[in-house]
């Protein structure tokens, strides 16, 4: 499915990416071809965070780059709209 | 320890209500095979676990059954909200309603609370991880029954993710427990727990001489 904000469909896009290799890598932590796409991706999905992040506040709560506590600004991800 | 990351795994975007429906999902947020028993299963199994793949693949499987907990939540969520008093009647959403006006509360389909009772930790590698291999696949079907009530994309969408999940982590929980076999007696795979007497049979008696 494809959300809105693009900046938001490449987290979840690479997000997932990252989730689906590092379990794969739990039970085939031997396997280098896998270990070359988790390095391809845990880049990219740095990149789509910081891209997000930059235009519409922290994803995480050590990266609050601002002077003002931009954390606690909706949308909460439970309210749709994400 | 964990970090919240502020976004679903999975978007959650859904503009018609249903608290009929609601009714039936919030099942996996609270029921026998649902997300919260889940995560707590694998998270709790994990200090009986000998080996890293093992304790890597419950670590990582039980973080991400709380981001499905929290989908169902929305879920559950978004298809109740701004309900009036007639819609509620109408759809039998009542007895849900009068207990907890439409917060989340974890409960099973049929009105059942929560309970640490539906899910086994029972520190032994091989018995959890058997529990774990059944426990995904009552999710799948669980998720297979919600599936064929529900007729709106926006609800099908991301149930369908969450069953999908379900099969990938029965395929990572079968390569764990071959895992824990490989360290054991071919001969005899439940000879013993390797969690607590490895390497040796449970017997504390002495052989006659
Ligand atoms: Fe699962």
């Amino acid at each position: 499915m494809a959300c809105k904000n693009p900046l938001l469909q490449k987290v979840y896009e690479t997000g997932f990416a990252l989730d689906e290799i590092a379990l794969y890598l739990d039970t085939h932590p031997a396997d280098k071809q896998a270990m070359e796409y988790y390095q391809y991706i845990q880049k990219a999905n740095q990149d789509a965070v910081s891209a997000y992040e930059q235009s519409y506040g922290p994803l995480l709560i050590n990266q609050v780059n601002s002077n003002t506590w931009t954390w606690a600004n909706s949308p909460w991800p439970w309210e749709g709209g994400m | 320890m964990w970090r919240y990351e502020k976004r679903l795994q999975y978007p959650v975007n859904i503009s018609q209500t249903n608290p009929k429906l609601a009714q039936f999902i919030i099942s996996q947020y609270g029921g026998p095979d649902g997300e919260s028993a889940a995560s707590m299963r694998y998270l709790s199994q994990r200090y009986a676990m000998p080996y890293d793949k093992g304790k890597a693949i419950l670590t990582d499987i039980g973080t991400e059954e709380l981001a499905h907990w929290e989908i169902i939540a929305a879920i559950v969520h978004q298809l109740t909200r701004n309900l009036t008093p007639q819609e509620i009647e109408e759809s039998g959403f009542g007895p849900y309603y009068i207990d907890h006006t439409t917060g989340i509360w974890p409960q099973a389909a049929g009105g059942i609370p929560f309970n640490a009772c539906e899910f086994q930790s029972k520190g032994d590698p091989i018995t959890d991880l058997f529990e774990d291999l059944a426990a995904e696949q009552k999710a799948r079907t669980t998720y297979d029954n919600i599936l064929r009530m529900v007729k709106d994309h926006d609800v099908c969408d991301p149930i369908r993710f969450l069953r999908e999940r379900e099969i990938v982590h029965f395929q990572r929980f079968g390569e764990a427990l071959r895992d824990v076999q490989d360290h054991l007696d071919s001969r005899n795979f439940y000879a013993f727990n390797p969690a607590f007497d490895p390497g040796q049979k449970p017997c504390g008696c002495k052989k006659n001489q």
